[in-house]
C-alpha cells in the first residue's frame, strides 16, 4: 500500500518530530479499508465510525510499542477486529441481550438502514453471516469479501492457516445451505 | 524393515476426495449473483476523517479518565474522613453534671418539657442540693399567708 519502505515508515511513526505527518499518511491510506472491515462486523455506519475512531486512537497510542514482529497492516487489522468484537460485546451487555440476539437485532435494523441498499435476500444473507461463530464469520468476511490471503488472516486472527481454511469451508457450507432454504421459499 | 514399512503404511487410514483442497475457493460458493457489498456511507464521510478527529478523541478520553479518577479520589477521602471521625470519638455518654452546666450557660432556653426529656429522673442525684425537710418547709411557707392568718385570729 505504501511506496515507502515499511520499516522507514514505522520509524517515522515512532519519531516525535515526524509522527504527526506519518500518522496523517497512515490515516489517509487505511481509513477506508479499516472502515469496511469494521463495518462488515458491526453492520451499522454510526457504530463503525465510532469503532474506527477508537481503532485509530489505539494505533496512535500503541505505535511506539509496536515491535515489528508482524506487518503493520495486519497489526492494525488485529486492533480493528478486537475493537469491533469488544464493541459488540459491550453493546449486547448494555441491552441485556446475548451476542446472538444482538447480531439478530443489528441484522433486522438493516431493513430500515439508510446506508444499506440491499433487498430482503441481502438482509437475510447478512443475518446468516452475522449468526456464524466469530472465527467463521471473520474468516469468511476477510477471505470472500475482502479477498485477503490466508497467511495475512492467520496473522490477524492468531489462528493457523489450516484451521482458517477449515473454518472458511464450514462457513461457506452453512451460508450456502441457509441461502438455498430462503431461495426455495 | 519391510514389516516396519507395512505398519507405517497401514496407519495412513484417512483419505480425502480427489481435488478436495482445490475446490475450496470462491467458485465453490455459487452465489455470485448475490452481492455482499450493499453497504454505503454518507456523502464525503471519508474526506471528513482526519487526524484532528483522532487527537480530539484522545483528549476527550484523557479528560474522562481524569474526571473519573478525581471523583473516585474524592469519594475515598470522604469515606476515610468518616471512618476516622467515627473511630476517634468513641465516648458519646453525657452525664447529668455536664447537662446542668451546659444549660446554666444561658445559651439554650429549654422549656420544662424539653428539660424533662433531657434528664432521666432515675439518673439524677440532687439530694446533696435539697433534702426532705427543706421541701416540707417550702410547702408550708408557700401555702401560709401570715397576714390572712393574723386577721382571722
Amino acid at each position: 500500500m505504501f511506496l515507502e519502505n515499511e520499516s522507514n515508515f514505522i520509524e517515522r511513526l515512532k519519531n516525535e518530530k515526524t509522527q504527526n505527518s506519518a500518522f496523517e499518511t497512515l490515516l489517509t491510506n487505511y481509513k477506508q479499508p479499516l472502515y469496511w472491515h469494521i463495518r462488515k462486523i458491526v453492520l451499522n455506519h454510526d457504530d463503525a465510525d465510532d469503532v474506527l475512531q477508537n481503532t485509530f486512537v489505539k494505533i496512535f497510542r500503541g505505535i511506539t510499542k509496536f515491535k515489528g514482529d508482524s506487518k503493520l497492516y495486519t497489526w492494525m487489522y488485529r486492533i480493528a477486529t478486537n475493537e469491533s468484537l469488544n464493541f459488540l460485546k459491550l453493546k449486547s451487555k448494555k441491552y441485556f441481550q446475548s451476542s446472538e440476539e444482538m447480531m439478530n437485532t443489528l441484522a433486522n435494523n438493516l431493513k430500515e438502514d439508510p446506508y444499506f441498499d440491499g433487498d430482503m435476500l441481502q438482509v437475510e444473507l447478512q443475518r446468516i453471516i452475522s449468526s456464524l461463530p466469530d472465527k467463521q464469520k471473520l474468516v469468511f468476511q476477510m477471505k470472500y469479501e475482502q479477498n485477503m490471503k490466508f497467511t495475512d488472516i492467520s496473522e490477524i486472527l492468531g489462528t493457523s492457516v489450516g484451521a482458517l481454511k477449515a473454518s472458511y469451508h464450514i462457513a461457506v457450507k452453512k451460508i450456502k445451505e441457509k441461502i438455498k432454504k430462503i431461495q426455495t421459499f | 524393515m519391510g514389516v516396519k514399512k507395512d505398519i507405517l503404511f497401514k496407519r495412513k487410514g484417512f483419505k480425502i476426495p480427489e481435488g478436495y483442497f482445490e475446490s475450496i475457493n470462491n467458485d465453490f460458493f455459487k452465489i455470485e449473483k448475490i452481492d455482499v457489498n450493499r453497504f454505503s456511507v454518507p456523502k464525503n464521510y471519508f474526506n471528513s476523517i482526519d487526524k484532528q478527529q483522532v487527537f480530539n478523541r484522545i483528549y476527550i478520553n484523557r479528560i474522562k479518565y481524569l474526571k473519573t479518577n478525581f471523583y473516585r479520589a474524592v469519594a475515598v477521602v470522604f469515606i476515610g474522613i468518616l471512618f476516622l471521625t467515627n473511630n476517634l470519638d468513641k465516648t458519646n455518654n453525657l452525664n447529668s453534671e455536664d447537662i446542668i452546666e451546659y444549660v446554666n450557660q444561658d445559651m439554650l432556653y429549654f422549656s420544662s418539657s424539653d428539660l424533662s426529656e433531657l434528664f432521666a429522673s432515675n439518673e439524677l442525684n440532687y439530694t446533696f442540693l435539697i433534702n426532705d425537710d427543706d421541701i416540707e418547709k417550702y410547702f408550708i411557707e408557700a401555702n401560709f399567708n401570715t397576714q390572712e392568718y393574723l386577721l382571722q385570729e
